[in-house]
C-alpha cells in the first residue's frame, strides 16, 4: 500500500494570538482569553505566556486568576476568530481538496490524492506553513505523517511554530519515548491502570501482547495495540453534516427572571437557526440543557416527526422544554442552551400539519437582510429584552459569552 | 388440577401466548398465563391487559382446577422435553405446579389466579364472519405504516365497521395507508370505530384458518378462530381526521408497471443517505427519471418509461416508503396521482380486487 502523507495543521493559542494581532501591546504579555478574572465561566484559550504560569484552556477563570494575577483577561469575539478560521481553510484548500476542518483552528491534509502536482511534498508543505502564516498574521504548527494519527502527534513535537515530519521508517523512534497520555485513546483512567503497570511510555505498551491489552480494556485494547504502533486507517472526515449544533451561554449573573431567561433562548435559538439554514439542515431532535445556581445541570429533549429549521418553531418547543424545566425547579439559572441533533438533509412534509414555504423564506429572506445590514439589524421584541444587558454591535447582534473550539 | 397431553399440541397453544405475555416487568402477574383445567377441556389466558388470548384445547383430564405459571418458563419446559411423551401437569401443594415427562421433573412456583386479571369472554352473537386470509392481506396492506412512536393515537390501526363495509386505515403522520373489503351484511346498531394496536394485528397475522369470526362490546373488539379468542382492548384516543388528507382530483396521473418502477426505486435507494431514504423523482413527458445521492458515498440515476403529457415535475420521496406500498400492491399497474412538489400523492393499484387499497404518501424536500 502506498505510503499517505497526511499534514496536521494546528494555529498556536489561536484566540489568544488573534487578540494578540489586534492589539498589538498584548504582545509578550499572558493573555487568557474566556471572561474577565470575576467572571465564571473558563479559560478558552491561554498564550503561551500564561501557560508559564500554568493556565491552560478549560481551567476556571477563577483559578487562572489565582495562578497568573498580572494576566490580560479578554472575553473574546467568536465572530472575528470564524472569520480567521475560514480564511486558513480557504487557504488550504488551494492546495488539495481533501481538507477536514478538525476545529477552528485545526486542520487535516491529505496530499496523497495531489502527489502528481508537487515535485516535492516538504516544499510544498513549507509552502503552505509560509502562506499560512503571511495571510493569517499567526503562527502555525505543523505535523506530516503517514496517518492522521502520527500527524497529530508530530505537530505536538513541533509545537510551538515549527514543523515536524515522522519519516517512512522512523515512526517507531519517534513514538517510543513519547508519554503515553499523549496516545488520544488514552484518557485519565487507563492512564491509571497503565502507570500501576510501570507502562509510562509508549514503548513501553509494545511489550504488552494485544490479548492482554484486550482484557484489560475490551475494545479499546485492540485500539490502543493498534495506536501504540502509530497504526491509524481512519479516513479524513469531509463531509459536512455535523452530528448537532448547539448554542449555549453562562450569565453574568444567575438568573430568575422568567421573561430574561425565555429571551435568552429566543436569542440562542436565533443563533441555531442560523447555521441550520445556511447548511440546509433539519433537526430531528430538539434539546435544551439548564444548569441551575447549585449547578445541577439538567435537559430536557423533544423528538419530532417531521424534523425543523424554522427559528419560530423550534423556540417554540424550546420554551415548551425550558418551562418544563424551570417550573419544576425554585432555584435561578446559571447557563441555559439549546441544541438540534439528529440533522438531515432532506424534509419529509407531514400529511397533518400544512407545510408553508413561507417561514422558510423567512428565515432566508432574514438572513440576507442580516447579511447586508449585520446580524443585530433584525431582532424579535423578545430578544430586544437582552438589550442594557449584553454589549450590542450592529454586526454580530449581542454579545454574549465567549464560544468554544468546537464547530 | 391434574392432566396429562401430548407435547405438540399445548406447544402450539404456549408458543401462541408467547407474543402475548408482558415482557417488561410492569406487572409481574402478567407475565404468566393462567391454566384453568375444567371437565371438558384445558383453557390458556395470556394478556398483557391491552391484548389477551384465550385457547382451549382437549387433554386427558384427572382433576380440575385453575394456577397461573410463568408464560415463559413453561414454554421453555415444554419445549425442551422429549417428542411423543406424555406430559402430566400436576398442581402441588402451595402453589407448585409440577410437570414430568419421561424421566423429566420440574417443580415450578405459581401465583394464585384470584390475583390474574379479569379477561372478557365474548359469545359471538353477531354472527360477522370473515374470510382470514382477506383479513391477513388487509393488515398486511395498513401494518408498516403504523409508528412506534409514542404518540397514542398512531399506535394502531383505526377500524372502521359501517354498513357492510370493514375499513382499517393507518398512518405515521409522513404517509396514509386504507383498505377496505365489502362483507356479507352486518347487524349493527350504529358505526363502530376504535383503533385497534399493532400488537393485535400482529398476532392476528399469526393465526391459521379459513375463517375469521369477529364481535365487539364496549371496550374491546374480539376474533375468534376455530379453538382460539383474541381479545384486543380498543386503544382511546382521537384518530386524525383522515378522509380529508386523501387528496381528491390530483391533475396529474402517472401509470406504471409495478415491478419495472419498484426495482427502479429499490436500485437508486442503495445510495440514498441512511436516514432519510430520499430519492428524487424528475417527471418528464413518457419518462421518469430517478436520482439519488449521499455525500459520503455517490450518486445513482435510473430511468422508467410511462406514458405521461402532463407538466414537469420534480419531487422527492422516502424510497422505503415507496416501496412499503409498491411491495404490497398486487395489480401489474400502479398508479400515481399527484398535484405538486409539496402536497400528497395519491397511489393505488391500476385494477382494484376485492380489497380496496388507497395510499397517500408526502413528499419529501430534498
Amino acid at each position: 500500500m502506498r505510503r499517505r502523507c497526511i499534514v496536521h495543521i494546528d494555529i498556536d493559542a489561536f484566540f489568544a494570538a488573534v487578540e494578540e494581532l489586534l492589539d498589538p501591546s498584548l504582545k509578550g504579555k499572558p493573555v487568557i482569553v474566556g471572561g474577565l478574572p470575576h467572571e465564571r465561566g473558563v479559560a478558552s484559550t491561554a498564550s503561551y505566556e500564561a501557560r508559564k504560569y500554568g493556565v491552560h484552556s478549560g481551567m476556571p477563570l477563577r483559578k487562572a486568576y489565582q495562578l497568573c494575577p498580572n494576566g490580560v483577561f479578554v472575553r473574546g469575539n467568536y465572530q472575528i476568530y470564524s472569520a480567521f478560521s475560514k480564511k486558513l481553510f480557504r487557504v488550504l484548500s488551494r492546495y488539495t481538496p481533501d481538507v477536514e476542518e478538525a476545529s477552528l483552528d485545526e486542520a487535516y491534509l491529505d496530499l496523497t490524492r495531489c502527489r502528481p502536482l508537487y515535485s516535492s511534498f516538504f516544499h510544498t508543505i513549507r509552502d503552505i506553513k509560509h502562506k499560512v502564516e503571511k495571510e493569517l498574521g499567526l503562527t502555525v504548527s505543523v505535523g506530516v505523517g503517514p496517518n492522521k494519527l502520527l500527524a497529530k502527534l508530530a505537530t505536538s513535537k513541533a509545537k510551538p511554530g515549527g514543523l515536524f515530519e515522522v519519516e517512512a521508517g522512523g515512526e517507531e523512534k519517534f513514538l517510543k519515548n513519547l508519554g503515553i497520555a499523549s496516545l488520544p485513546g488514552i484518557g485519565p483512567k487507563t492512564q491509571v491502570i497503565l502507570r500501576m503497570l510501570n507502562i509510562h511510555k509508549i514503548g513501553d505498551l509494545w511489550g504488552l501482547p494485544r490479548a492482554t491489552l484486550r482484557s484489560l480494556f475490551g475494545l479499546n485494547g485492540d485500539e490502543l495495540y493498534l495506536q501504540s504502533r502509530g497504526i491509524d486507517s481512519r479516513p479524513l472526515v469531509m463531509t459536512s453534516i455535523p452530528k448537532s449544533v448547539s448554542r449555549e451561554t453562562t450569565f453574568l449573573e444567575d438568573i430568575w427572571d422568567r421573561r430574561l431567561l425565555l429571551a435568552h433562548l429566543a436569542y440562542l435559538c436565533d443563533r441555531l437557526t442560523l447555521p441550520l439554514r445556511k447548511a440546509h439542515l433539519f433537526a430531528h431532535i430538539i434539546e435544551v440543557k439548564v444548569r441551575y445556581s447549585d449547578f445541577k445541570t439538567e435537559v430536557r429533549r423533544r423528538l419530532l416527526i417531521s424534523p425543523l429549521q424554522e427559528m419560530g418553531k423550534i423556540y417554540r418547543i424550546a420554551q415548551d422544554l425550558f418551562l418544563q424545566l424551570f417550573s419544576s425547579s425554585r432555584l435561578s439559572l446559571r447557563l441555559v442552551g439549546v441544541k438540534a441533533s439528529d440533522l438531515v438533509r432532506a424534509r419529509p412534509l407531514s400529511l397533518f400539519e400544512p407545510y408553508s414555504e413561507r417561514q422558510e423564506k423567512l428565515g432566508f429572506a432574514v438572513d440576507q437582510v442580516r447579511g447586508k445590514y449585520g446580524f443585530g439589524s433584525l431582532l424579535t421584541i423578545r430578544e430586544r429584552m437582552l438589550e442594557g444587558l449584553y454589549g450590542f454591535e450592529k454586526e454580530r447582534g449581542f454579545v454574549l459569552k465567549t464560544a468554544s473550539l468546537t464547530k | 388440577m391434574k392432566f396429562s397431553i401430548k407435547k405438540d399440541v399445548i406447544l402450539k397453544e404456549l408458543q401462541l401466548l408467547q407474543g402475548i405475555v408482558e415482557k417488561r416487568n410492569t406487572m409481574p402477574i402478567l407475565a404468566n398465563i393462567l391454566i384453568n383445567v375444567s371437565e371438558d377441556d384445558i383453557e390458556l389466558i395470556g394478556t398483557d391487559l391491552e391484548v389477551g388470548i384465550r385457547t382451549h384445547f382437549p387433554a386427558m383430564i384427572e382433576k380440575t382446577g385453575a394456577i397461573t405459571i410463568s408464560g415463559k418458563k413453561v414454554f421453555e419446559i415444554v419445549r425442551s422435553l422429549t417428542e411423543d411423551q406424555e406430559i402430566v401437569f400436576t398442581e402441588g401443594k402451595e402453589l407448585i405446579m409440577e410437570i414430568t415427562s419421561g424421566q423429566s421433573e420440574f417443580r415450578v412456583l405459581c401465583l394464585s389466579k384470584e390475583d390474574y386479571p379479569q379477561v372478557p369472554e365474548p359469545k359471538f352473537e353477531k354472527g360477522i364472519s370473515l374470510p382470514l386470509e382477506k383479513v391477513k392481506e388487509m393488515i398486511d396492506r395498513v401494518y408498516y405504516a403504523i409508528t412506534q412512536e409514542q404518540r397514542y393515537y398512531l399506535n394502531g390501526a383505526l377500524m372502521i365497521i359501517k354498513g357492510n363495509i370493514i375499513e382499517l386505515v393507518s398512518t405515521d403522520g409522513h404517509r396514509l395507508a386504507y383498505t377496505s373489503i365489502s362483507t356479507e351484511k352486518i347487524k349493527l346498531d350504529k358505526e363502530i370505530r376504535g383503533i385497534v394496536s399493532k400488537k393485535t394485528l400482529s398476532e392476528l397475522r399469526k393465526f391459521e384458518d379459513d375463517n375469521i369470526e369477529f364481535d365487539l362490546d364496549e371496550n374491546n373488539l374480539f376474533f375468534r378462530v376455530k379453538n382460539r379468542t383474541m381479545i384486543s382492548r380498543i386503544i382511546e384516543g382521537k384518530f386524525p381526521n383522515y378522509e380529508a388528507v386523501i387528496p381528491k382530483g390530483n391533475p396529474y396521473i402517472l401509470s406504471f408497471y409495478r415491478e419495472e418502477i419498484m426495482d427502479a426505486v429499490r436500485r437508486v435507494s442503495l445510495l440514498s443517505t441512511e436516514r432519510s431514504r430520499g430519492i428524487k423523482f424528475n417527471i418528464e413527458k413518457n419518462q421518469t427519471r430517478l436520482f439519488s445521492s449521499n455525500p459520503e458515498i455517490g450518486e445513482a440515476r435510473d430511468r422508467v418509461d410511462m406514458e405521461y403529457d402532463g407538466e414537469e415535475l420534480e419531487i422527492g420521496f422516502n424510497a422505503q416508503y415507496l416501496l412499503d406500498f409498491l411491495t404490497n400492491v398486487k395489480s401489474e399497474k400502479v398508479r400515481f396521482e399527484l398535484k405538486d412538489e409539496n402536497s400528497a400523492v395519491l397511489m393505488r393499484p391500476e385494477i382494484e380486487d376485492d380489497i380496496k387499497y388507497i395510499y397517500v404518501l408526502m413528499p419529501m424536500k430534498i
